[in-house]
């Protein structure tokens, strides 16, 4: 099930679905104006994620040299990118929240006229802000428990391996800071929605 | 608060549907919908207590290693869209095809093939064979339902050719080894492109005016040879990536990475390397990610809350109920998946129902490997099937205007009807996947 009416003109869809056309200069879909200034933020830092996946499959790549070249594995080289990709993982949500990409049936959105369409709008992206304001909430007691002892002092949850880095806490509380975004990114949009004339 | 576990489990399960249903149809992103629900019923059912077990489990399911390979593969679909390395291997694949009947539209099912070695990823093969194929067929003169359905079917065979991101997903969500299931899923997959060629060649021979001989066009052979170049390098990415993993020399992971470095390796050579290129590769991996993560968080919630709720078990109950053949248990699951598939997307089908349907699977005897391979292919016919068959959209955002989407769905309906006899071959003869369909005890 993808958008149809965005996987028709621009692509979208769970695969990597190019935009129409191919070819090195392919333009990447611009955030749609609903999503105001937190969502051109959201855009344009896009790009600070994105270059992490490059580097991770870097890391990957010189894992596999020093493991077979040098004998050499590293302690570090898998927690790591599993750290970058689970960071980016969540903000690929609010990417695509920022850019309205996310996939939904659109069986009813499509057959109806343009009132009820924007009426459906602000109350997608009200009820979608509950959802990730009260998935916040439940985040917030997952970052409770990974930064602080039971006696209320702070520490930082490791990974329990030799190397133990604190990337699962990091982890968790840039999940709960995405998910309070997204809660706000999805009332900007709430109230962009009911603001446009139709 | 209200307690919806006064409901029972009957009820429950009724009502949790109902509400996943009623959210969806209204147009509400996927990922929220199961979220909110998995909230609702966490805090409904259990209380506050519950909440911090889906957290954990979502936290588990962006942390897992293999998942790292999702990005990987997709950023090289993105890679591979941007350079011209598809449009070369094309070229160079007309020397199969000939002057025999049906030629240019085989030449489209191996570049195809090739491709789906590559990746794995399906929406980029469509729409860049329906740039460089499609073109060309309906040049020639061939009929115009025959070329849309090979530009479509071939390029959904990445979800069956390994290293397939299906696959992947299946693995991870059944706790099944990747690497078994890529290998029981390559002859399979090979065999559904060779069923794709058979039917090419009756229907062109059965009616020859549905795709006609192109002139002869001598080519000098240094010419050829030139051409052959737009081989070696695809030829090379695809014996890295799956030597590696079925070589046991690196995890399907870092094969992913050797596939990324090896696709912008390419794209070096031959000069078409830059950095807006790998900006937008990188950007379009972010997205694409971020769409299938958070089905995936949203899925992966909803399952855990509604395991504890005893809804798994109860649905298990329910299907071993009706019937005591457990084949017959398999074809409705086959036949449910196919009728979610027509309306959800796969990520979303592969992780709310396979917690459920590969426990039973496995309490009737049969292989999860093997099974992974069966709902593999069925998820092949989630692509082409209407109404919304995302492998019809995708041509459509590249075919000529007057191809419309119902005749793109039309031309698509001969190459579900040979998935399902794929479907069915596995069925009938597990060996095709070099296992037995049944657990070994």
């Amino acid at each position: 099930m993808t958008d149809p009416e965005r996987g028709a003109t621009a692509g979208a869809g769970p695969d990597g679905i190019p935009d129409a056309g191919a070819g090195p200069h392919r333009p990447v879909a611009p955030v749609p104006p609903e999503s105001g200034i937190l969502g051109r933020a959201i855009g344009r830092v896009g790009m600070v994620f994105a270059v992490g996946f490059v580097v991770s499959m870097a890391i990957l790549i010189m894992e596999i040299v020093l493991r077979y070249g040098f004998n050499a594995p590293t302690l570090w080289a898998h927690e790591t990118t599993i750290f970058i990709c689970a960071i980016n993982f969540a903000f690929g949500g609010l990417y695509c929240a920022a850019k309205n990409r996310h996939i939904r049936v659109v069986l009813i959105y499509d057959a109806v006229g343009p009132r009820t369409r924007r009426a459906l709008d602000v109350a997608i992206s009200l009820v979608s802000a509950v959802a990730s304001g009260f998935f916040a909430y439940a985040g917030w007691l997952m970052v409770e428990r990974a930064t602080m002892r039971p006696d209320g002092s702070f520490r930082l949850e490791g990974t329990g391996s030799a190397w133990n880095p604190p990337t699962p806490a990091l982890t968790k509380v840039f999940l709960f800071v995405v998910l309070i975004l997204l809660c706000v990114q999805f009332l900007i949009l709430a109230v962009n929605y009911a603001r446009r004339r139709v | 608060m209200f307690d919806l576990s006064a409901l029972g489990i009957e009820g429950g399960t009724i009502v949790m549907f109902a509400m996943l249903l009623g959210f969806l149809l209204t147009g509400m992103p996927l990922a929220f919908v199961t979220l909110l629900v998995a909230l609702i019923f966490a805090l409904g059912w259990f209380g506050p207590m519950a909440v911090p077990l889906i957290t954990s489990r979502v936290y588990s399911f962006v942390t897992s290693f293999v998942f790292v390979s999702v990005p990987m593969f997709v950023m090289m679909a993105a890679v591979l869209d941007r350079s011209g390395i598809a449009r070369d291997l094309f070229d160079a694949m007309r020397l199969v095809g000939g002057r025999l009947r049906g030629g240019v539209a085989i030449q489209t099912l191996i570049v195809a093939v090739i491709l789906a070695a590559m990746s794995g990823i399906i929406g980029g093969e469509v729409v860049l064979l329906g740039l460089l194929a499609l073109p060309q067929m309906l040049r020639l003169g061939y009929d115009r339902s025959l070329a849309i359905g090979v530009v479509c079917a071939g390029g959904a065979l990445g979800t069956m050719v390994p290293p397939s991101i299906v696959l992947i997903i299946f693995g991870l969500t059944a706790n099944v080894s990747i690497a078994d299931l890529f290998t029981a899923a390559f002859i399979p997959g090979l065999l559904l492109a060779l069923l794709y060629v058979a039917y090419v060649l009756i229907r062109s021979h059965l009616e020859p005016h549905k795709a006609p001989i192109p002139e002869p066009d001598p080519t000098p052979l240094a010419e050829k040879l030139r051409l052959l170049k737009g081989l070696v390098l695809p030829l090379m990415v695809v014996v890295f990536v799956l030597g590696s993993i079925y070589g046991g020399i690196a995890s399907v992971t870092e094969a992913s990475a050797v596939g990324v470095a090896g696709v912008i390796l390419s794209t070096i050579l031959r000069g078409e390397f830059s950095l807006t290129l790998i900006k937008g590769a990188a950007l379009q991996t972010l997205e694409t990610c971020g769409m299938i993560v958070w089905i995936g968080i949203g899925a992966s919630a909803l399952v855990g809350v509604f395991n504890l709720m005893g809804g798994i078990k109860f649905v298990s109950g329910l299907f071993l109920g009706i019937s005591a053949s457990p084949i017959a248990i398999l074809i409705l699951m086959m036949v449910i998946l196919f009728v979610l598939g027509m309306f959800l997307d796969w990520v979303g089908i592969t992780l709310l129902t396979m917690p459920i349907f590969v426990p039973i699977i496995t309490e009737l005897g049969f292989d999860p490997i093997w099974f992974g391979v069966l709902f593999c292919m069925n998820m092949q016919m989630s692509f082409l099937s209407p109404p919304f068959g995302p492998a019809a959209f995708y041509l459509k955002s590249v075919a000529p205007p007057d191809i419309s989407l119902g005749d793109i769905f039309k031309s698509l309906l001969p190459f579900i009807g040979l998935q399902a006899v794929m479907v069915v071959l596995l069925i009938v003869f597990p060996w095709l996947t070099g296992r037995s369909g049944q657990l070994v005890p």
